[in-house]
């Protein structure tokens, strides 16, 4: 932006009001055309909160941890193999741009159109939670970790091959001990993301506590909803809580 | 035991090669120094020998089996029988110093035993002996990341003792440590080679160690041979001239500097 002439300053600002009206005018935002009766009604309605739901949401909120935790380590457990095999230099070309495509795929397809799917295919709300999860974060994961083996120091990985070891031990010994600490805070980081994704996941029918909240506004109970929503908002805080005391632990 | 047949590498394409023709042939039992200027090939030659180097020609032997274009098989069986020492030690960070050490007798165990770390008593029982020779034996259990240089250079060296295999490589295995502690390493690989016969090749910075503690200079010169003789028919001379400077007028030995 420094150094621009005044020209070019006129020729941005004329851009920035020409994308401002026309997505005013593709999208209909008009705060003349609000019905701020309906946000009364609705404000009104939340007040005072349904307390007596929250067994329900506590349980539901136990739930959407559940999902988090089992897509997270069924994606670890899929990526630990597969994380190998997509990191450059340790097994053959092919396998590694095979293994890097069908990552790519996988985190490609944002988990609530994996939710969706699977959704359909099984008609489980938890289940297709915690596979839709797994799904994306597969991907995510494989990419991840095989590049914390590609960044490994070469060094203790020449040490052992010159002893006379195989690759198995070479990579157990030579690249997982230096990998083992970047490996667990890639893989707290995204359970963190996953709490706050699974309650996500719940708005569509993936169980968990914003199934919950779905419920609740389906059937008009805002009083609930307001309590629905403070379950997830602690959630959300203590996911975040708990990832910053482990990146505090591993690093 | 080692023969290099022209061997010429270049790191890349249109640089001045790392090696370049290197032909050397050396004997079973004999310990031999590599000297020469800092760049001149000496890491590189020994990592021609393991084949964690690929010459980009010539022909590298080792008791007669091509080394290069081994199969891995081939490889591993060669490297079970080649102790290396490198240059900037390349040990396990989070391992203790015995963790480190037992790394030398991988070569020799089932995949099983390496995975999970069991070792039989023999090898830790040698492991812990080869730290107490290096002066480590109170370090045993301390992560190699909390030891000073020197004691992590020594733990690279009882790394290279318990592999057994009749020959190390050592790539300036003494250049982080005190005179005294520098003798008493050698002083080690040497009893070896007396012992049981172990092949020695050794870079050395310091010509007065190798004239002390090796039966043969090799000294190179940009990836050149430029001196081959049996060391006691050096002369500081020699020496001078292979590193590319005038002879001293003084004539007083380890003129060179490292
Ligand atoms: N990995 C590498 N990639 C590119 N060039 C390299 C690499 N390693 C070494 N070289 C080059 O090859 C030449 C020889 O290096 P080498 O490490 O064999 O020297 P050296 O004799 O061991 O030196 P020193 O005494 O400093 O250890 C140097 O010019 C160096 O720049
Ligand atoms: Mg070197």
């Amino acid at each position: 932006m420094y150094g621009t002439t005044p020209g070019r300053r006129l020729v941005l600002a004329g851009a920035l009001a020409a994308a401002i009206a026309w997505s005013v005018w593709v999208t209909g935002f008009e705060p003349s055309q609000w019905d701020l009766s309906a946000v009364r009604s609705f404000v009104a309605g939340m007040f005072p909160p349904d307390w007596t739901v929250l067994p329900t949401v506590i349980a539901e909120m136990g739930e959407t941890i559940g999902i988090a935790f089992l897509g997270t380590l069924l994606a670890f457990v899929l990526a630990f193999p597969l994380s190998l095999a997509a990191a450059r230099g340790l097994f053959p070309d092919w396998i590694g741009g095979l293994v890097r495509g069908a990552a790519a795929f996988c985190r490609a397809i944002p988990e609530i159109l994996w939710a969706l799917l699977f959704l359909v295919a099984t008609d489980l709300g938890n289940i297709s939670g915690i596979l839709a999860l797994a799904a994306h974060n597969v991907g995510i994961l494989t990419k991840l970790m095989a590049e914390v083996y590609e960044a490994a120091p070469a060094g203790p990985q020449e040490a052992v091959l010159s002893t006379g070891a195989g690759r198995a031990a070479v990579i157990w010994h030579g690249i997982l001990p230096w990998s083992l600490p970047h490996l667990f805070s890639h893989l707290f980081f995204r359970f963190e993301c996953n709490i706050r994704t699974a309650t996500v996941l719940g708005l569509v029918g993936a169980g968990g506590i914003g199934h919950l909240l779905m419920l609740h506004r389906s059937l008009l109970q805002y009083d609930r909803m307001l309590v629905d929503t403070l379950g997830i908002l602690v959630l959300v805080l203590l996911s975040d809580a708990l990832g910053a005391l482990v990146r505090r632990q591993v690093t | 035991m080692i023969e290099l047949e022209g061997i010429t590498h270049r790191y890349r394409e249109g640089q001045p090669p790392a090696l370049d023709g290197v032909s050397l042939v050396i004997g079973a039992g004999e310990r031999v120094a590599l000297l020469g200027p800092s760049g001149a090939g000496k890491s590189t030659l020994l990592r021609c020998i393991t084949g964690l180097v690929r010459p980009t020609q010539g022909v590298v032997r080792f008791r007669g089996r091509p080394v290069t274009g081994a199969s891995p098989g081939e490889l591993r069986a060669i490297r079970k029988e080649i102790g290396v020492i490198f240059q900037e030690y390349h040990l396990i960070e989070p391992y203790t110093a015995l963790g480190n050490v037992l790394v030398g007798r991988f070569g020799h165990l089932p995949l099983w035993r390496v995975l999970l770390g069991l070792f039989p008593r023999a090898d830790r029982e040698l492991a812990r002996r080869a730290l107490a020779q290096v002066g480590l034996a109170d370090q045993a259990q301390v992560p190699v990341r909390r030891l000073s240089g020197g004691q992590r250079q020594r733990v690279a060296v009882a790394r290279a003792l318990v592999q057994g295999g009749g020959v190390i490589l050592g790539d300036e295995p003494v250049s982080n440590l005190d005179p005294a502690t520098a003798r008493m390493v050698l002083e080690l690989l040497c009893e070896g080679n007396r012992r049981e016969g172990t092949t020695l090749v050794l870079s050395l910075h310091a010509p007065e160690l190798a004239l002390e503690f090796c039966d043969r200079i090799v000294v190179l010169r940009a990836g050149r041979v430029v001196l081959d003789r049996p060391a006691r028919e050096v002369t500081p001379g020699d020496l001078a001239a292979a590193y590319g400077l005038r002879a001293p007028a003084s004539g007083a030995p380890g003129a060179p500097p490292g």
